[in-house]
């Protein structure tokens, strides 16, 4: 008779797919719980469309329809990527105290008491030894000449655990400030969310995200016929041009005599005149390839090939990176579920670090590929606390957003941007996050400290005021801006 | 017919101005409303049933309820069905694919704020996609039983369609889903779209397809 499998051995057994059960959290209910423990990969992999959605109206920012969009807009890139669940991101990139030094013991972070530092991106300091699985990820898939154009600054910053209320998204004010893509507006990877990830806006919300769950979500939007759906996919370009010119002449026509002071009727005309204007200048635009499944280069960097499933994590999370990289698109946020995996073996929680290292070596190596400066923010919802061991490698045991953090990385293939350190912030001898200071426990604020640097790397903090104003003295923005 | 239509808004627009708050079963309703007397536009609110500015079929105190309707777009979940519903012909599985592909980029809630570039492609690759529907079932039918191109010869080039013709069938496709009469201007457009269309064209399909798509596609269309 078949022996009955035990729950530790389910557990392990999951663990191994990359599923993480816990004993001190409740089944998972929600899309989110279900995104943390790694039961969904990533969005991508969901075929049915969720109900959530309907649960959780997204709202959108009024847009005007000035030219920037079609013109593209000259910032960097900016791209998020979060790690749904609490992800051990200052267990892998190892914060230092106040004074720049070590702490007295890491061994309660799953290090050890005196961990090895390896340093990487100039003087960024890792979990050496092997112990760094994010490091050992980022090495797979970037190449050590793109590792040497990039920089990397750790933010240490408190966080709320498993939550996807940590207002930690930056899109909304990285938007405003001016990066608007050709022609694809901001992308997302998770339906239900107003910023298109896990995370809460802070300051100000991103205009409604197009949700990316297969590339088509893409070739639709872009309306260029490539989808064998297409109604018009018979329709030469002069012809496809023409509908889309008459389109948006009668719908110019019929939102003239909307009210002008009524907001709805006013939004009602001016959203879909945008909207139309918007589209006609898509379709008469040369939008190149957008599929990065055809770019032989770009394919070789995500494993991909020109018939990978357009809903893999492979093909969403290198369409959004590509399209941003391109020009294409305004701020891209991608989710990766699975890192609430504290109870489980450290092989299988290394193992999961490894697959967000390998992502984040991929955006960079994209970035190298194509010749084109990128802005990479990665944040989680809350940390894990380690088994108390003088030895590295422990297991994580629950959560502790008290150790949490976030990650800056910026590539520009003329060279490793500037920084003046490499961390914003420092841990306290509690091995916690400092909770005072400019960053306080508040995770807008280290938002608003991203966006700060997003805007200092290219020369533009004479908008910050402006687009997030009153949040921090001119004394806290020192201590916060680590770029340009 | 008109005058139907006229009598269907107002005791809509009356129920809506009673009800106040209007939640999805709300637009439900309204969208049903629209469905049976095909039309509950927001071109009632500032202008007459013709599009011209002239009060047209509505009453004045017609026209004063209705000004007070919050106009709004469909929802992902009325799209189709008022589409379909329009142009008189089953959801085929195509625009139910469609449908699905553009889900997350469609109005959840018809709020006019979550209109983007995107969304309104989306709209026109569902109209686009029932348009072809309504040209490959009609073009089946006898003349008789066709709801839009009764004056259309299927078998003719575009060259030969009449701007008689055409102005027919634009006729017909606004009442069916703009509820109302189409402007002079909406009129003039539309033919200039089919003439620019079925240029070189050897028949009528493509135009007759793109006539239906910029009228099934427009705020009009899609507007509550």
């Amino acid at each position: 008779m078949k022996r009955r499998e035990s729950s530790k051995e389910r557990k392990e057994r999951l663990a191994q797919k990359g599923i993480f059960l816990h004993d001190d959290h409740p089944k998972p209910v929600t899309r989110r719980d279900f995104l943390s423990t790694g039961l969904l990969g990533f969005s991508g992999t969901l075929m049915a469309p969720s109900l959530l959605p309907l649960l959780f109206p997204k709202t959108a920012m009024a847009l005007d329809c000035g030219p920037g969009a079609a013109a593209g807009s000259g910032f960097m890139p900016f791209i998020t990527l979060n790690l749904s669940g609490g992800a051990a991101l200052m267990m892998n990139y190892v914060p230092m105290d106040q004074g720049g030094n070590p702490l007295a013991t890491y061994d309660n972070m799953g290090l050890g008491r005196t961990p090895t530092i390896e340093r990487e991106f100039g003087n960024a300091t890792f979990a050496g030894g092997g112990v760094s699985k994010i490091l050992e990820g980022i090495r797979a898939s970037a190449s050590v000449t793109t590792i040497g154009k990039t920089a990397f600054v750790g933010v240490c910053g408190r966080s709320g655990d498993d939550s996807d209320n940590n207002q930690l998204d930056a899109s909304g004010m990285v938007m405003k400030a001016g990066l608007l893509g050709k022609n694809l507006p901001n992308l997302g990877t998770e339906s239900g969310q107003s910023t298109g990830i896990g995370q809460s806006a802070a300051i100000l919300a991103p205009p409604a995200p197009l949700v990316v769950q297969r590339f088509d979500d893409i070739a639709n939007s872009l309306g260029d016929g490539s989808n064998p759906k297409d109604p018009f996919a018979r329709f030469s370009a002069l012809q496809r041009r023409e509908l889309f010119q008459a389109m948006a002449d009668i719908i110019g026509m019929q939102v003239k005599g909307l009210s002008n002071t009524r907001p709805a009727e006013k939004a009602l005309a001016q959203q879909s005149a945008c909207a139309a204007q918007g589209n006609l200048a898509l379709v008469t635009s040369d939008k190149g390839n957008t599929d990065p499944r055809k770019d032989t280069t770009v394919a070789g960097i995500w494993g991909l090939t020109p018939t990978s499933s357009a809903s893999s994590q492979s093909t969403v999370f290198s369409s959004l990176v590509y399209n941003s990289l391109l020009g294409n698109a305004g701020a891209v946020g991608l989710e990766m579920g699975g890192f609430d995996y504290h109870g489980n073996s450290r092989a299988s929680t290394d193992a999961k670090d490894r697959t967000a290292g390998v992502v984040i070596g991929q955006i960079l190596e994209t970035a190298a590929a194509l010749g084109t400066k990128v802005f990479l923010y990665v944040t989680s919802d809350g940390s894990v606390r380690g088994a108390v061991s003088d030895a590295p490698g422990a297991q994580w045991t629950s959560d502790r957003g008290e150790a949490g953090g976030a990650y800056m990385i910026s590539f520009d293939p003329a060279g490793r941007p500037a920084t003046r350190s490499n961390q914003v912030n420092y841990f306290t001898s509690g091995q916690a996050a400092f909770d005072k200071g400019a960053l306080k426990a508040d995770p807008a604020r280290t938002a608003t400290a991203v966006f700060a640097n997003y805007l200092s790397l290219q020369g533009k903090m004479g908008l910050f005021q402006t687009v997030a104003p009153n949040v921090f003295t001119t004394a806290e923005l020192d201590q916060v801006l680590r770029f340009g | 017919m008109i005058k139907n239509q006229a009598q269907t808004i107002l005791a809509l627009s009356a129920l809506l101005t009673l009800t106040g708050c209007m939640g999805l079963d709300g637009l439900d309703k309204r969208q049903d409303a629209k469905r049976a007397g095909n039309g509950l536009n927001i071109e009632f609110v500032g202008g007459g049933a013709d599009g011209s500015g002239a009060s047209g079929d509505l009453s004045g105190a017609e026209r004063s309820l209705s000004t007070q309707i919050t106009p709004s777009v469909a929802h992902f979940r009325q799209l189709v069905d008022s589409l379909t519903t329009a142009g008189g012909v089953p959801v085929d599985a195509t625009t139910l694919a469609l449908l699905q592909e553009n889900r997350t980029i469609l109005a959840l809630t018809g709020n006019p704020e979550e209109i983007t570039a995107p969304m309104w492609m989306a709209i026109t690759q569902l109209a686009g996609s029932v348009c072809s529907q309504v040209v490959r079932v009609e073009e089946s039918l006898d003349t008789q039983d066709r709801r839009f191109f009764k004056a259309i010869m299927f078998g003719d080039a575009a060259a030969q369609v009449s701007s008689g013709q055409i102005e027919d069938a634009i006729r017909r496709l606004a009442r069916g889903f703009f509820g109302r009469n189409e402007s002079t201007e909406e009129r003039d457009r539309l033919v200039s779209l089919f003439e620019n269309v079925s240029q070189g064209e050897t028949d009528v399909r493509k135009g007759l397809l793109a006539v239906c798509t910029a009228v099934a596609g427009s705020v009009s269309a899609q507007t509550m």
